[in-house]
């Protein structure tokens, strides 16, 4: 390091300056399943696209209505379906399409906010040159961002509900510091949706460990308990956010 | 402080933060302005407290949550005011014609490329008539030959309406992709600039050649020089985008290129109304035997100088400050 220089803060890749230069780690999403959410949006873009020009060409040849106003108007229709389809649905939801609420996927704004309508046409108006070119430059860019993405100043992050309980200890050996405490509030919210003989072992496990580590922790009986997992949550005063 | 006390203290206020959000977020309108302020105090709270938590008490389930929070509260209350887009009033006064003028040394560029890369292609099609070819398919050729321009057969079969719409569309997804090829270092707009320039010179030749200079000039005079601004316009506002990602500055790129294609959408949109009129006034006015040529030049003055005052405002000033 050159001393003379101060260290610039570390700022990881997923990382930006947020209110009070608070650093806010972004969980980003990478090219895979940004690739998957446009699938399915083009799918879906797809689909539209032919059920407009049916459901056009139905009316047209059966009702014989419109005439060439009616070509004018699916000409029109399919324009705005094609160039407006992402840019709309991300306004209208909140920075997501059908295809990124699937995959669990929001745009947001390089500050980790709600991108302004002026940048979602951007990023969607340069769709065209990202077909051919946005998967490379999503492979290449540390923070899987594709052209209109760089142009916009927008970023695209996964946005799901925890898929599992949240627990918090209330109580815990007095020697644990976070990783433990992390480490064993990870388990017991994963408890529920495990293999339940590989629970129960790993709840044995940690028993043993904790009785070893601080033997007056546990209750005298704790050895012969039927249900380790209920045993450990009761001896943590674990309970769910 | 231990965690256990840092639960203590802190964890109601996540509480307190979700249901407050929740709120907003259900019924936007219903927040006034002490809420949002409330809000905004509580999120500036829980801010510090994931600044703590995941300094001292990493991958704990209330630094998770924190986390969580945090960036939900970021992304409701957070939203970057300077890349608004305005008014319809404000835009058409101010921000088009406010674009238009920082973008201009680039028009200058892309009218200067189009005239260059239309002489080039003119005199090579005067001099081998056969190069017309790469441009104007064999069919449209022989109605050449045959004294007509390939326009009045695609016409007389296509109702004003369908033609007007598609040729609206298309020159507003061609004004896009041209747009949008700014991006590729500029490579895309110049592709534009320098195919559409070559194309009018080739056809301008070739139609003198068959003596039919007369009937195109006819046909492009109302919609004609308002297509190729148009064209320049949009192009040059993505050689704007493209000069951001290759020129060097002071200012870090991405903040370069942000501002830079907030500038190209802004002149994008002011254009896409002028290509939908544009698609009115060829597929029906060009085309109409019935209107005298001097009414077709008319329209075409009419609309370049509607369309050069719009984009110009004279009235426009800059803001100081």
């Amino acid at each position: 390091m050159n001393p003379r220089r101060p260290a610039a803060p570390v700022l990881g890749d997923a990382a930006i300056l947020g209110l009070d230069n608070v650093r806010l780690e972004l969980p980003l999403a990478g090219v895979g399943s940004r690739t998957l959410a446009a699938l399915l949006d083009y799918l879906l873009l797809s689909f539209l696209m032919i059920l407009w020009w049916l459901g056009g060409m139905i009316t047209l040849g059966f009702f014989e209505m419109g005439g060439g106003w009616m070509v004018a108007i699916l000409v029109i229709g399919a324009f705005l379906v094609q160039w407006g389809y992402f840019a709309v649905l991300e306004i209208v939801m909140d920075g997501q399409t059908p295809g990124k609420l699937a995959v669990g996927l929001r745009v947001v704004s390089h500050r980790a906010g709600k991108p302004s309508a002026a940048a979602i046409l951007v990023r969607n108006f340069l769709r065209p040159i990202d077909v051919w070119f946005g998967l490379l430059v999503m492979a290449i860019d540390r923070r899987a961002r594709r052209l209109g993405d760089f142009i916009a100043g927008t970023l695209v992050v996964h946005h799901r509900e925890p898929s599992v309980e949240e627990v918090r200890l209330r109580r815990f050996p007095s020697g644990w510091g976070a990783r433990e405490i992390a480490v064993v509030e990870s388990f017991l919210g994963r408890a529920a949706i495990m293999e339940s003989a590989r629970a129960w072992g790993l709840a044995r496990q940690l028993l043993d460990w904790i009785d070893h580590q601080e033997p007056d922790f546990l209750p005298a009986d704790w050895t012969s308990t039927p249900d380790p997992i209920l045993t450990l949550r009761t001896a943590l005063a674990a309970e769910n956010e | 402080m231990d965690y256990l006390r840092f639960v203590e203290l802190r964890g109601g206020s996540c509480d307190e933060f979700e249901q407050a959000l929740r709120e907003a977020r259900q019924r936007p309108r219903a927040v006034s302005y002490e809420d949002l302020e409330q809000l905004a105090f509580r999120y500036r709270q829980l801010l510090h407290d994931h600044a703590l938590a995941a300094t001292r008490y990493p991958g704990t389930a209330l630094a998770r949550r924190l986390q969580r929070l945090v960036l939900e509260g970021t992304h409701w209350l957070q939203r970057d005011t300077g890349e608004h887009l305005p008014s319809i009033g404000r835009f058409v006064t101010r921000s088009f014609p406010g674009a238009i003028r920082r973008i201009l040394p680039l028009i200058g560029l892309a009218a200067g490329l189009f005239l260059l890369a239309a002489l080039f292609g003119f005199c090579l099609t005067t001099v081998e008539p056969a190069l017309g070819s790469f441009f104007i398919s064999p069919e449209a050729i022989a109605e050449l030959e045959h004294g007509r321009l390939w326009t009045e057969s695609i016409f007389a079969v296509t109702p004003g309406s369908v033609a007007s719409t598609r040729i609206a569309t298309n020159n507003m997804s061609v004004a896009i992709m041209g747009w949008a090829g700014g991006t590729v270092a500029g490579l895309g707009a110049l592709y534009v600039i320098l195919l559409n320039g070559l194309m009018l010179g080739t056809v301008l030749a070739l139609t003198a050649h068959y003596s039919m200079a007369a009937p195109l000039a006819e046909f492009i005079a109302a919609h004609g020089p308002l297509e190729i601004s148009l064209i320049l316009v949009t192009a040059a506002a993505g050689l704007a985008v493209g000069r951001a990602l290759v020129v060097a500055a002071d200012r870090p790129r991405g903040e370069l290129l942000r501002e830079a294609g907030r500038d190209a959408l802004i002149v994008l949109l002011g254009c896409l109304p002028w290509i939908l009129l544009l698609g009115f006034v060829e597929g029906f006015l060009s085309p109409a035997a019935e209107l005298p040529v001097t009414l077709k030049v008319a329209i075409g003055m009419l609309l370049e100088i509607s369309f050069v005052t719009v984009a110009w405002n004279p009235l426009w000033v800059e803001k100081k400050g």
